[in-house]
């Protein structure tokens, strides 16, 4: 069905292209910077210096921000930005939920302006300042982008499957994916059963899902052993790009939400995918879910992972006044606030402040253990810049043929 | 009205797109199966969907579906306008729904004869042909309808008698297509099995070029032959055709309705069904009905197919915003908990996935919640296409007896327009079928045939031509005679489908038999008896219990629309 839904993303290709050519956005002052033992990445960037629960008083009345985000944390947004305009009446929140590319794609068109913008990952506010360096010949970010929650990208694996692909490389990663998949004979060929059929590998569309993007990446990574510093003349290689497209092969669909792809999951079962790539989050909101229908997933961390950082951005825009500047180092503030990082937790995410124990009693970090979950991560790969994202698009789209 | 050219093109698209589902209407609430002029199908399909006595400032919507899920939706749009939904501005909503086949919804929508505010067909490969439909006309440049979001689910499965899947080593062993050619295989039929008593093995699938579960189940065979679970090629097939004739020789007959199959596998037991392609849910409906042995649902091991139910909101120059807001309001409230459960006990697997699945989706109704394990691959159009060439060449050929009534009341417009008809049922046989003629009024003349459509079509064509009308009705000879003639070719055509067709636009007036005595003689099941009562005069009745013994269907048609009746009625072969 979706081979003939009309793709068009307007992070446009001779945008893109110019970004590669030109090789601008390479700087790198927005990162958010991670230490190399893998611990999140430290906060402290300004908003965060603004005491929780402080009453906004701005000049005139109300001040009304924009804050567009990814429907990734829905609910924990929701619930704590109502928490927020209860305790600073002087402040109310437009709440806008969007998918991350396509919330890049209407700011970098201005079709959107948000005050305040939290992608789900760095690798989409990396690419928006590239295209919008390109466009603009300026940074879009007004601030440092901060990381508000956190959650690696995992592998989810029906548990008689997992256990096939396991015994057959040892651990899961692209490299034992790659094999099983490359099979004409199916789940036979690696001591699957023949009712299982053929290995079918689920990920979203990279240009249109973050969580798509990330699994491309990791794949890059991983095949070049690196976790940092992949380059575009990496993904010209003809090696990688086979590896890529026969990986790509046992996909039935890029669906374009990870939400509605991970509820496929459990409606569809094995059926439709043996193996899917989502967030850790997201996975840990449906391992229930799945028991109820088709038996146990386990969750499983591939040798190298990434991010979903969810950083927050004060973006350079019209919107961005003296008063929207104030209240929205306000609400930053807030939710980065220990009580507010707490509640992050029961929604599947890693709070950002690394003081905030994860294995308290109800967290589902405690109760999933048993699916695989654990606070353990593998190497975690650094996002390259806008450019080399944007390379890594161009490659996969002109390599792998839409479905 | 759809042509059975368009259905090939809609299945294929169908399946390319990687959903199997049915195209045609289903009744519940009748015996005998009127495949043609039943309330759900076109001719009577055109009332408004409106209800022009909706208060005015309240939002009404309709939605235009797929049948299959018609006891839950009517329930569900009851239950909605009871509780009193509104527009978040307070404003009142009223729904309404009509049930249809998906292909007539969509050809309804594309003819403009249906103008709902929603779609949901039985599958989603509806939603794509509708749009690629309706970009190729009128210069279109957008497509009118979403792909919107599943309402419920329910896989496609081989329906099979517990004691015959049984016999074949389930629940132990997975069955899959392969085991349906063991069986049909066998010089001994069941009797190869230890069960001389069921006879041999009787598939029932739908035609591939009007049924996506027809071609799916085409598909499923020929990757079961090929000993392939993906990436079959247009180049496999000449290796697999025979596979595919040996399956194909299973089949009783073809037809376009899943829900045909369902019902009648139910009514007349394993005598003249050993298994059927069919939607799981109508495997679990089995269990509320009385049945000569229990039911259960083999997922063949080779894959299989889900029908989703989108509901798309359409994007159309009849829909308003207010329309359209009220259509997400109902599809929430459709994919509520209780509305989901409700699906569930149905039958249907819920779409929300916090519900845990358990009964009737159980063993104890025949079926496995852990099933399907995987999903047939699609090959491409070509491929397709490739394949449909495949099961033309290697479909069961048939032997059709056609009885035609020539008497006095034919006179005029009637006759004409059944001749234009029994022309189109030829037309659409395929090249290896033979048809036979008995044109009777009082008189049952000897038989014109067996004609070879391929090569005797000429001859047959003006033979019908030749008719005039005049004389009375001998209604129960001819058709007697008709079946005594296909008997005693019962093994000169034992692998075809023997068929034969009545159409008559009265009552009997002057056969020898009594209706009793037809009915006895061919209730031994050489041949199937398919009617058609023409006209006003015809008694419905009768050709119904005909129809019913001879294991056929029955269907009603009129100068305007026996056209089409006998074209839907080559979709049996």
């Amino acid at each position: 069905m979706e081979a003939f839904m009309h793709i068009t993303r307007s992070l446009g290709l001779a945008a893109a292209l110019a970004g590669v050519l030109v090789g601008c956005g390479s700087s790198e002052p927005d990162r958010p910077q991670r230490t190399r033992d893998n611990t999140p990445p430290k906060t402290g960037a300004p908003g965060s210096s603004t005491a929780p629960g402080t009453p906004a008083t701005p000049s005139g009345g109300i001040v009304e921000i924009s804050f567009e985000y990814s429907t990734e944390k829905k609910e924990w947004i929701e619930a704590s930005v109502a928490a927020f305009e209860k305790s600073h009446p002087g402040i109310h929140v437009k709440l806008i939920s969007k998918g991350s590319l396509e919330a890049a794609e209407a700011i970098l068109d201005g079709s959107d302006q948000p005050v305040l913008w939290s992608p789900a990952d760095s690798l989409v506010a990396n690419l928006l300042d590239g295209d919008w360096k390109t466009k603009h010949d300026k940074s879009i970010f007004a601030s440092t982008p901060e990381p508000l929650v956190l959650s690696p990208l995992v592998f989810v694996v029906w548990e008689d499957r997992a256990k096939v692909l396991v015994d057959s490389g040892g651990q899961l990663s692209w490299k034992t994916i790659h094999k099983a998949v490359s099979s004409p004979r199916g789940w036979p060929a690696i001591g699957g059963k023949p009712g299982w059929g053929f290995v079918k590998l689920g990920h979203t569309d990279p240009n249109r899902s973050n969580s798509g993007l990330q699994a491309l990446m990791l794949m890059a990574f991983e095949h070049f052993g690196k976790t940092q510093g992949i380059t575009v003349e990496n993904f010209l290689e003809p090696g990688f790009q086979k590896f890529v497209k026969e990986i790509e092969a046992a996909v039935p669909h890029f669906e374009s939400s990870t939400g509605t792809f991970m509820t496929d999951m459990i409606r569809f079962g094995p059926s439709k995918y043996d193996i899917a790539v989502v967030y850790e989050s997201l996975a840990i909101s449906q391992l229930d879910n799945a028991q109820g229908r088709w038996g146990s997933l386990h969750v499983y961390y591939p040798p190298t992972t990434i991010w979903s950082d969810h950083p927050v951005i004060l973006l350079d825009t019209p919107k961005l006044s003296k008063d929207a500047r104030a209240a929205a180092t306000q609400l930053i503030g807030f939710l980065k606030s220990k009580d507010v990082q707490g509640t992050a937790l029961r929604f599947g995410f890693r709070p950002a402040d690394t003081s905030i124990r994860m294995k308290s009693d109800g967290s589902p970090f405690e109760k999933m253990q048993q699916f695989g979950v654990t606070l353990e991560l593998p190497a975690v790969a650094q996002p390259p810049d806008g450019p080399v994202i944007r390379a890594l698009l161009m490659m996969w789209s002109r390599i792998v043929k839409a479905k | 009205m759809v042509t059975p050219t368009w259905w090939k093109f809609a299945a294929v698209v169908g399946l390319v797109l990687g959903c199997g589902s049915d195209d045609t209407p289903k009744p519940r609430d009748k015996p005998i199966r009127e495949a043609h002029n039943t309330p759900e199908t076109p001719g009577s399909a055109k009332q408004p969907l409106e209800n022009p006595d909706a208060p005015k400032g309240d939002v009404q919507i309709s939605i235009l579906y797929g049948s299959e899920k018609k006891t839950w939706l009517q329930e569900q749009i009851t239950a909605f306008e009871q509780g009193a939904n509104k527009l978040p501005d307070g404003r009142a909503i009223h729904v309404s729904g009509k049930p249809i086949g998906s292909g007539e919804a969509m050809a309804g929508i594309l003819d403009g004869s249906e103008k709902p505010t929603v779609f949901s067909p039985a599958s989603g490969a509806y939603v794509t042909l509708l749009n690629q439909g309706w970009q190729s006309k009128d210069n279109h440049t957008k497509a009118i309808a979403p792909a919107g979001e599943p309402l419920v689910l329910s896989p496609i499965v081989i329906a099979m008698w517990k004691p015959m899947a049984e016999a074949l080593g389930w629940p132990a062993k997975q069955l899959g297509w392969s085991d349906i050619l063991r069986v049909s295989r066998d010089a001994r039929g069941w009797g190869g099995f230890g069960k001389p008593e069921w006879g041999e093995m009787k598939l029932g699938h739908t035609h591939p070029e009007y049924s996506n579960s027809g071609l799916l189940s085409t598909l499923a065979i020929a990757y079961a032959g090929a000993k392939k679970t993906r990436g079959l090629t247009a180049a496999d097939l000449p290796k697999v055709e025979p596979w595919m004739a040996q399956v194909e020789e299973a089949v009783v007959h073809y037809g376009k309705s899943t829900g045909f199959f369902g019902d009648a596998m139910i009514e007349r037991g394993p005598s003249y069904l050993s298994a059927a392609v069919l939607y799981e849910n109508l495997v679990i409906e089995s269990y509320s009905k009385s049945t000569p042995m229990p039911v259960v649902a083999v997922y063949p091991v080779e894959g299989t197919f889900w029908s989703d139910h989108p509901y798309s909101v359409l994007d159309a120059t009849w829909v308003t915003a207010d329309q359209k807001a009220a259509a997400g309001v109902f599809l929430a409230f459709l994919k509520s908990k209780s509305q989901q459960e409700r699906a569930m006990a149905l039958g249907f697997r819920p779409v929300d996935p916090t519900i845990k699945i358990g009964a009737p989706i159980d063993a104890a109704h025949g079926v496995d919640p852990l099933q399907p394990q995987t999903l047939l691959e699609v090959p491409d159009g070509p491929t397709l296409e490739a394949l449909l060439a495949s099961w033309k060449k290697t479909k069961k050929a048939a032997d059709i007896v056609f009885v035609f009534d020539k008497s006095g009341s034919m006179k005029g417009k009637p006759l004409d327009e059944a001749k234009q008809g029994a022309k189109a049922f030829i037309a659409t046989l395929d090249a290896r079928d033979d048809v036979t003629l008995i044109v009777f009024n009082h008189n049952v003349p000897p038989p014109v045939g067996p004609l070879q459509v391929g090569r005797d079509r000429k001859q047959l064509d003006a033979s019908i031509d030749a008719i005039t009308a005049g004389g009375d009705t001998s209604l129960y000879d001819a058709t007697g005679a008709a079946y005594r003639l296909l008997a005693s070719r019962r093994t000169a055509s034992s692998h075809r489908i023997r068929a034969v067709v009545v159409m008559t636009d009265g009552a009997d007036t002057t056969s020898r038999r009594k209706l009793d005595q037809l009915i006895k003689e061919i209730g031994d099941h050489t041949a199937t008896v398919f009617t058609i009562a023409y006209g006003d005069a015809a008694k419905p009745d009768i050709l119904a219990s005909i129809a019913k013994a001879g294991n056929g269907s029955f269907a009603k048609g009129d100068v305007d629309s026996i056209i089409q009746v006998y074209r839907d009625l080559a979709s049996y072969f």
